[in-house]
């Protein structure tokens, strides 16, 4: 009678747990188009020293050749300090308190559409990049 | 039908049963569905996706299970109370590099009702009987579109529900073995056909709404066949000889 019970119970928690699945996939394969030129042009391109002790003025200008821009990220050492959407943006770069003095890496980042037609490309959430770099130097004297 | 059937069960609660022995079945195997409104609506939700999205199963047989609890009357009829449980449902997909999609329904109907049982032919070790059921079920369906890339993700759930009363018929065929019998079932399952009460989105702006654009209904008939088990609860009577 106990292993009746048992039986019944767990036929119960067993019928629940047989619950409907397909995990089938349908795999479509998508052909990636060649990255698109992106130009990044900057105001610090043309500067000779990229030393500075209290603020440094950076403007970018981004250029695309299939011309659907997403957004543009600038980092310092590899920390994101903004981000824009627009193709020609500025900002002024200044040191926090008790930043060290010495080398910075300043890198943009401008993503533009794939046109790959895959889902993520559809959902605009897939993106080529290319970036650029300069070094700047905080020297406080 | 289903006044009917109400009827029918208030006919069948009136009954003075006298019990000889009481038992427990379980039978566990295939149902199909008749399902044909929900196949068109997951049609229409594929259409609605500006992708190449595949569908793959739109309700096929899956597991069922009974449950009987009955009592077995001198003139062979068994009378009792029914459990049963079905599930179901309909899957599509899109997946590619950058992510994937899937259009899910998932069906289930918890079935609590009153059965029946006679047998045609039979001779101790093997008999062949009929059965019937009039049940009620709660039906509930799921409907589920996942977007998931990795940049994008997008999760949007609609239910449904409903309680939709149905009978089923059919045919048993059981070997007796002492306290337990063993058995195959095979059965017809009629559904009223209720219609479900839908429920609102989970999403407010989703990529593709999952709103219904007309009405559905249970739709939850079909073939039933399983193995079946019957555990008789009272131990054989037996003679003492002094």
């Amino acid at each position: 009678m106990k292993a009746l019970r048992l039986l019944i119970i767990s036929l119960f928690l067993f019928a629940n747990s047989c619950y409907y699945m397909d995990s089938s996939l349908y795999e479509v394969e998508v052909t990636y188009p060649e990255p698109p030129d992106i130009i990044i042009r900057s105001n610090l391109d043309s500067m000779d020293d990229l030393t500075f002790s209290d603020s440094l003025l950076f403007k970018y200008e981004v250029e695309i050749d299939t011309g659907t821009f997403y957004l543009a990220d600038i980092y310092i050492d590899n920390t994101l300090i903004y981000r824009s959407d627009t193709i020609r943006d500025s900002i002024w770069i200044v040191p926090t308190a008790n930043a060290a003095e010495g080398a910075y890496q300043l890198d943009l980042r401008a993503y533009a559409k794939t046109f790959s037609g895959s889902l993520a490309d559809q959902l605009d959430a897939e993106s080529f990049f290319a970036d650029s770099s300069w070094v700047i130097i905080l020297n406080y004297e | 039908m289903r006044k009917g059937i109400i009827l029918l069960l208030l006919l069948l609660a009136g009954l003075n049963i006298q019990a000889q022995r009481k038992g427990l079945s379980v039978t566990a195997g295939m149902a199909d569905y008749n399902f044909a409104e929900l196949k068109a609506y997951q049609d229409d939700l594929i259409s609605r996706v500006p992708f190449d999205v595949k569908g793959f199963s739109y309700f096929p047989r899956y597991s069922n299970f009974r449950l009987s609890y009955f009592l077995l009357q001198d003139n062979g009829l068994k009378l009792g109370l029914v459990y049963a449980y079905s599930t179901t449902g309909a899957h599509a997909n899109y997946k590619d590099l950058s992510g994937q999609l899937n259009i899910d329904q998932f069906v289930t109907a918890y079935q609590f009702g009153i059965s029946g049982s006679y047998p045609f032919i039979g001779n101790g070790k093997f008999d062949l009987s009929g059965y019937g059921d009039l049940r009620l079920a709660y039906v509930r369906n799921q409907v589920n579109m996942n977007i998931v890339t990795l940049y994008y993700f997008e999760s949007n759930t609609l239910k449904m529900k409903t309680f939709s009363p149905g009978l089923e018929a059919g045919l048993e065929l059981n070997y007796n073995i002492n306290r337990i019998s063993f058995g195959l079932q095979g059965g017809y399952y009629l559904d009223s056909g209720s219609s479900f009460d839908i429920g609102t989105e989970s999403l407010s702006d989703p990529l593709a709404s999952l709103k219904t654009t007309s009405e559905l209904h249970s739709q939850l008939s079909g073939f039933r066949a399983g193995i079946k088990l019957t555990f008789w609860l009272d131990p054989p009577q037996m003679t003492i000889i002094e």
